[in-house]
């Protein structure tokens, strides 16, 4: 769950959860209220220890959130503008033909 | 960034009722020529038990004679029925159609989920082999899937009396399944 949490005299964070289904736990992190979405992607897959990649296919990670496909560009507290928590997925897209 | 993710798998516990389920998930396909395939959940430990097979039918799971392919979609659906049951993505298994080796294609090398200690199974015949000794049982290393041979075998993979939560998924959604084979 990503909840904003604020402490006196603190920078508000956004704790960030991604789940990656083969992996036992969800990555974990604290990041900034503007960190964008393809940072937490990019960190995320570090974390997994995946990578985009290409051979015969195209194999691409991608971020969702209830079931979507987020937009990289927007921010942490863009994406909560709504909502009072979020919960992201790590999933992986193949697409045949890549090269 | 925190504990390694994936912890060392020294054993798999495989219950007989996930034999049971995969080869019931599959067997249809395989009769129409498909490959057909299932997902296998368990928790993450020295010793893992699968202890639920998701069946994998409908929109966002493609089925063809020389392919078996889930979508991102799926897997995302999965992934939040996992998260919910506080299980993991343990293994995939597969089928192969007739004639067919009985072991990880190129292709299936490639797309699997490269993990370590990620199982990957091919089943011969188009589901029909029905005994679990025959299918191929693939473990990725670090860098390649890499067959589980003879001795490993029997060392690693342990087959017990359990049951195990079974669950049909596609993009659309997950639901119960009854381990029907038509359903």
């Amino acid at each position: 769950m990503n909840q904003v949490s604020t402490s006196q005299g603190k920078e508000t964070k956004v704790e960030t959860t991604v789940d990656y289904l083969p992996a036992q736990k969800p990555y974990h992190q604290a990041y900034a209220q503007e960190t964008t979405l393809e940072v937490v992607r990019t960190e995320a897959m570090s974390h997994f220890g995946v990578a985009d990649f290409t051979d015969r296919d195209r194999h691409e990670f991608h971020l969702e959130f209830e079931g979507g496909r987020v937009d990289y560009t927007q921010t942490l507290v863009q994406l909560l503008e709504h909502r009072k928590g979020v919960h992201l997925d790590l999933v992986e897209q193949v697409t045949a033909g890549g090269l | 960034m925190g504990s390694n993710p994936y912890p060392p798998i020294d054993e798999w516990r495989l219950p007989e009722a996930a034999v049971a389920a995969t080869l019931a998930s599959v067997v249809g396909a395989g009769r129409r020529g498909n490959e057909a395939g299932v997902f296998w959940l368990g928790a993450r430990a020295a010793a893992a038990e699968i202890s639920a097979v998701v069946s994998l039918r409908g929109r966002g799971v493609f089925e063809s004679p020389g392919r078996w392919q889930v979508s991102s979609a799926v897997y995302g659906v999965v992934s939040r029925l996992a998260r919910t049951n506080d299980l993991t993505l343990l293994g995939t298994a597969h089928t192969h159609g007739r004639g067919l080796p009985v072991g990880l294609s190129i292709t299936d090398r490639l797309d699997g989920v490269r993990v370590p200690d990620f199982l990957a199974i091919v089943i011969g015949d188009g589901g029909a082999a029905g005994n679990p000794a025959d299918w191929s049982f693939s473990v990725f290393d670090g860098g390649d899937f890499r067959n589980l041979g003879g001795d490993e075998f029997a060392r690693r993979v342990e087959f017990v009396d359990a049951d195990v939560a079974l669950w049909r998924a596609n993009a659309d959604g997950v639901s119960a399944w009854s381990r029907r084979e038509d359903e």
